[in-house]
């Protein structure tokens, strides 16, 4: 099976090309393009975003396995992150976490049974006046209360997007 | 201001209707040289929001004109300093004063190409920025030919993967360069070698916001503000035990009463303040005895022993456990932590087992003296500040807070260990 980036990723990969003074700076948009084509950075998608940068494996190894939002390993459609750092652990993130996993049945960390969700603690996520904070597929939702949790569950698993984020005019993530 | 103006902020029209919308730049593009528009900064001694506090104007002045490489102006848009929001604010509220402000710094320091590195989570504030950066492309506010002036500049944005020490200017360089983000050993420093290995200025979002203004009023206008050391406003972000948690504009020299009381609303649960952290999660915390007799300054707060890093204000109160929050912002840090040098890789997760056997009751007295050796190991021994930024709170904590650490060794009671 040859792996080969999508048609979007490639007319993206290209154009910044000519944005970039130097070809280098590509490796983590790769990789992020990668991710959304191919679901997670296994070995054998390290290896072909390494050939088609031209950048050793271990560079590309490295670089997938330092940052957060890059998954090496299989993880679910969608991903809730909660907020655990000190001002929305003040403001309740503990209690959403915990309705989340009476929910989903799984414990911070795991992914559901099904593939549909994964379940994570993140560190601030810059919205600390209006805690807890949650990203929903890089959707901000603020103020989150644990009666919320259902909501989101409910909309995730009917494959809509959850409502109550912040919207943020002409950006849709 | 209705949800529909607010939405409409963020457009071109908007910003430009009244007439200041761009009057900076316009000003510095047409009515004075580059070297006036620095000396314009200069003379307003803003100091860098981000975390550092170094005047801008004297930073922009390290940059060699005659090495005969790009010159690179970065916008550090990794807003990650636990308690600090106030970066996202300005790119939900006023994305275009954010790029009036980069023009205008790359008008000083002879930059052609700007880049902005926005960490990941800002991916919906990203698209509305690049909305913006097409209005201002369409407007003929960047590009080849700004206004007709002959001068060109471009602006590329950069996403980042989630880390939050790619805030730290030279792991921020690593990252966008394609690499972990570790940060580098220093000298030499970036305003010489920087984004691929030329000379690079990096200021926060803030700094660069504020400019617009400077080139407006005048770099004297802004010395009206604030304190001699500490000139002209900062956004305060101020979160936690507070009635109204938020962004609000502060002059610098204000008591802390101004912020805490007069525009946060005061305690939020009845209960008196305890401690805060003055400026994010990095910053050693003061009690709420030391805030109440001082005013918010960077000379205040270094004659404190603190300071006010990204203006990310934590709030605690008499009903919050030091102990669990000192724990709670030590994991951030082990979390965070790059790994690159070994008192931090190995201390911050060192100071989490320590706060962790103190949190539950299994920690005996030699441990507190443990855990403050550990901090004195780590600070100032490490290639970045992230190590000093971990672990100078939990000093602050132990130091100000001991009866409160002492009271949870052997469960209390202070017998010998269960």
């Amino acid at each position: 099976m040859a792996l080969a980036f999508s048609e979007e990723s490639r007319r993206a990969l290209d154009e910044m090309r000519s944005e970039f003074p130097d070809p280098g700076s590509l490796l983590i948009p790769a990789l992020q393009l990668a991710q959304s084509d191919f679901g997670h950075l296994s070995y054998e998608v390290l290896q072909y975003v390494a050939a088609e940068l031209e950048v050793p494996v271990s560079t590309a190894a490295g670089v997938a396995t330092f940052y957060h939002n890059l998954f090496t390993q299989e993880h679910g459609r969608h991903v809730i992150n909660i907020c655990r750092t000190l001002p929305c652990a003040l403001a309740g993130s503990g209690e959403v976490a915990s309705r989340f996993e009476e929910l989903l049945g799984i414990r911070m960390g795991e992914t559901t049974p099904d593939g549909l969700i994964t379940l994570r603690w993140v560190e601030c996520l810059a919205c600390c006046g209006t805690g807890p904070a949650v990203q929903i597929d890089f959707r901000y939702y603020e103020a989150f209360s644990p009666e919320q949790c259902e909501g989101v569950v409910a909309a995730l698993r009917a494959g809509e997007i959850p409502p109550g984020y912040t919207a943020v005019p002409g950006g849709e993530p | 201001m209705t949800d529909a103006a607010r939405a409409g902020m963020c457009t071109l029209p908007l910003y430009t209707e009244g007439g200041e919308g761009y009057r900076g730049l316009k000003r510095a593009v047409f009515e004075l040289s580059p070297e006036e528009v620095h000396a314009e900064v200069k003379t307003s001694n803003i100091r860098g929001r981000g975390g550092a506090g170094f005047p801008a104007g004297v930073k922009w002045g390290f940059v060699p004109r005659d090495t005969g490489k790009p010159i690179y102006l970065v916008c550090n848009c990794d807003e990650g300093e636990p308690g600090t929001f106030k970066d996202r604010w300005l790119l939900r509220h006023s994305p275009h004063r954010l790029i009036e402000g980069i023009l205008i710094a790359c008008r000083a320091i002879g930059c052609e190409h700007a880049f902005i590195y926005m960490r990941e989570e800002f991916r919906g504030e990203a698209r509305r920025l690049r909305a913006c950066l097409a209005e201002a492309r369409e407007a003929n506010l960047l590009g080849d030919d700004i206004l007709g002036s002959g001068w060109g500049c471009e602006i590329t944005i950069f996403m980042g993967a989630g880390a939050y020490i790619c805030g730290e200017e030279t792991a921020l360089l690593n990252s966008l360069e394609g690499k972990r983000g570790m940060p580098r050993v220093r000298p030499p420093f970036p305003a010489l070698v920087g984004l691929y290995g030329c000379p690079t200025v990096i200021n926060n979002v803030e700094t660069l916001a504020s400019l617009p203004a400077i080139l407006i009023d005048g770099g004297e206008w802004y010395t009206t503000y604030g304190t001699e050391e500490s000139t002209g406003t900062r956004l305060f972000s101020i979160s936690g035990r507070v009635a109204r948690p938020g962004v609000y504009e502060v002059e610098m020299g204000v008591p802390w009463s101004t912020l805490l009381d007069d525009l946060a609303g005061g305690p939020a649960r009845g209960r008196p303040f305890k401690a805060l952290y003055p400026g994010g999660s990095s910053t050693p915390m003061l009690t709420a005895a030391e805030v109440a007799d001082a005013s918010i300054s960077f000379e205040a707060a270094a004659e404190l022993k603190t300071f006010l890093g990204s203006g990310g204000t934590i709030v605690l109160d008499e009903g919050d456990d030091i102990v669990e929050a000192t724990l709670n912002v030590a994991e951030f840090y082990a979390e965070e932590s790059c790994g690159q040098c070994t008192p931090c890789r190995e201390g911050c997760p060192w100071m989490v087992e320590i706060l962790k056997r103190v949190a539950s009751g299994d920690a005996v007295s030699d441990d507190l003296d443990l855990l403050v050796d550990v901090t004195r190991h780590i600070m100032g021994q490490t290639i970045c500040a992230f190590g000093d930024g971990a672990a100078g709170p939990v000093q602050s904590a132990v130091l100000k807070f001991r009866a409160e650490f002492e009271a949870r060794l052997n469960g209390g009671s202070g017998g010998g260990n269960t």
